[in-house]
């Protein structure tokens, strides 16, 4: 314990770049290809199965670069499917409210109804409609796959990879992870920056001293770790994660200690790791540091988790333009049975919203000066190897990489 | 709330906390939080650290799904305190930080402490 942490480094980086050029990208024909390419191709997760938590349930999900709406429903006989949230007979956006339960699915325009996998069941004053075949006229299918608590979609009828391939060795490495989890906190803003910078604040921890030095000054850091190099990081073909260390000389603050005095502690507490007393899938805290905080990892293009030992955070960053972004994000915790782990959730969830904040506070200044064309590329260091590997997995699918 | 006793009778002493600060959801907390000068939310705060301790251990007598009105009122307080706490606990000058992203841009969830059937 007495030497400096290194990041052990995993994975192919012969197609990182330490230098990516910014102001090409924010410029609307720049992402329009994004969409086109990225968007378009991508397996793109959408909602929680959390959800969808019987049969005939759905949930609307909204797609904005594919300005796209789209209803992903439970069965009757519990397979989930995505329709395009869009009504046959005139094009009306057919479910409305955010999501529920119910056997059929009610166009609030005429009347036409659906059954939750996608049939149409009922045309209101059907003989006007002599040629109508309904056979023929159910939602508009999206190919759609339940990974662990996640929906994913893909808007190629013919995706080149399947979801499995997508996620690459993520597939089996987060096993259960997900489940038995309670939604304790949700946020939603719509951000003047650009989707790229946005996502990038998020997936590197060389920020945290400074960005953060109010809310969490010492969770990170300490003796042996004085830089907070990750412990270790890794990139797949696709997407890319890290672990970060505890400092385990950090101050607990009286209500912090309070909080966490009757649940499970958790963020910017750390319970030491052990396999015995924190079985975790082999995806997370993947070396099995000891002195394990929490994991960073991106899964190109969207989604951002922030995982820790009884608790995970969601971040999706959804392109509106080339410099707005829908941010959504939601804390998971282990479900709460007593007193206890309520004061836990309330403790996490708003220390942890005052970071995401602060994160959220760097996007449209760094969007702005780099709209100013000022500067034309940035520089990343080997910290901020996730944000090298973003764009290298982008540029790949523009074909910008040869 | 005239006279009205809305926490049980031994935490008597913080009913004039419970108008302002007893409140039920994360998003009211803390709307709450930052409109509160920070020389005023130390007196909540110092108020309620005394008891705090006392309070969770006798809420912990109750189940979370069948808390009397008294009880999860005084929960809501107990939460309320735990959320507004960092100002204080992390020397911060004012109730909210500069840096951070509007608030009155952001759209904050709604969710119980009970967990979700």
């Amino acid at each position: 314990m007495n030497e400096i942490t290194q990041t052990r480094f995993f994975g192919d980086f012969s197609r990182l770049r330490s230098r990516i050029d910014m102001l090409a990208r924010l410029k609307p024909e720049f992402h329009a290809q994004e969409v086109e390419r990225i968007f378009r191709r991508a397996w793109l997760p959408v909602a929680s199965a959390t959800d969808l938590p019987r049969e005939n349930c759905y949930v609307v999900a909204d797609v904005p670069p594919l300005n796209a709406s789209l209803v992903v429903a439970r069965g009757d006989e519990g397979k989930v499917r995505a329709f395009h949230n869009v009504c046959r007979h005139r094009g009306a956006r057919l479910v409305k409210h955010h999501a529920g339960c119910g056997k059929a699915l009610s166009c609030g325009f005429h009347g036409w109804t659906y059954a939750t996998d996608g049939r149409l069941i009922g045309v209101t004053d059907k003989t006007q409609f002599p040629d109508l075949d309904p056979e023929q006229h159910g939602l508009i299918p999206v190919q759609a796959e339940v990974w662990e608590d996640y929906v994913f979609v893909n808007f190629d009828p013919q995706p080149e990879q399947t979801l499995s391939q997508w996620l690459g060795k993520f597939h089996d490495q987060y096993r259960g992870f997900f489940s038995n989890r309670q939604r304790i906190a949700s946020y939603r803003i719509v951000v003047n920056a650009n989707w790229n910078v946005a996502i990038n604040s998020f997936s590197e921890g060389y920020h945290a001293a400074y960005v953060h030095r109010k809310t969490v000054p010492d969770y990170q850091g300490g003796r042996n770790n004085p830089q907070r190099h990750r412990a270790y990081l890794e990139i797949t073909e696709h997407h890319g994660r890290y672990s970060a260390q505890a400092n385990p000389n950090r101050r607990v603050t009286p209500v912090e200690a309070i909080a966490y005095g009757g649940g499970q502690p958790l963020y910017p507490s750390f319970p030491a790791f052990s396999e015995a007393t924190l079985p975790l899938p082999p995806g997370v805290n993947a070396s099995r540091d000891e002195n394990w905080g929490f994991d960073v990892a991106e899964v190109f293009p969207v989604l951002i988790w922030i995982i820790g030992a009884h608790w995970h955070a969601n971040l999706w960053f959804w392109p509106i333009s080339a410099d707005k972004t829908d941010v959504r994000v939601e804390f998971f915790a282990y479900k709460a049975r007593t007193v206890g782990d309520c004061l836990s959730h309330a403790y996490f969830r708003t220390r942890l919203r005052e970071v995401f904040r602060e994160d959220v506070g760097t996007m449209e200044q760094v969007t702005n000066a780099l709209k100013s064309g000022a500067v034309r590329d940035i520089v990343l260091s080997q910290q901020e190897l996730l944000l090298q590997q973003h764009y290298a997995v982008a540029d790949e699918m523009l074909g910008r990489l040869s | 709330m005239t006279g009205e006793r809305s926490l049980p009778q031994q935490f008597a002493a913080l009913e004039p906390f419970v108008a302002e600060w007893a409140l039920p959801y994360e998003a009211e907390r803390l709307t709450k939080l930052t409109r509160t000068p920070i020389e005023e939310l130390k007196v909540f705060y110092d108020e309620m650290f005394a008891r705090a301790e006392e309070i969770k251990r006798y809420l912990e007598g109750f189940k979370l799904d069948a808390m009397p009105a008294d009880a999860a009122m005084l929960l809501d307080l107990l939460l309320t305190f735990i959320e507004t706490a960092h100002p204080i606990e992390l020397n911060w000058t004012a109730t909210d930080i500069d840096d951070a992203f509007a608030l009155d841009r952001m759209t904050i969830g709604r969710f119980t402490v009970y967990p979700p059937s």
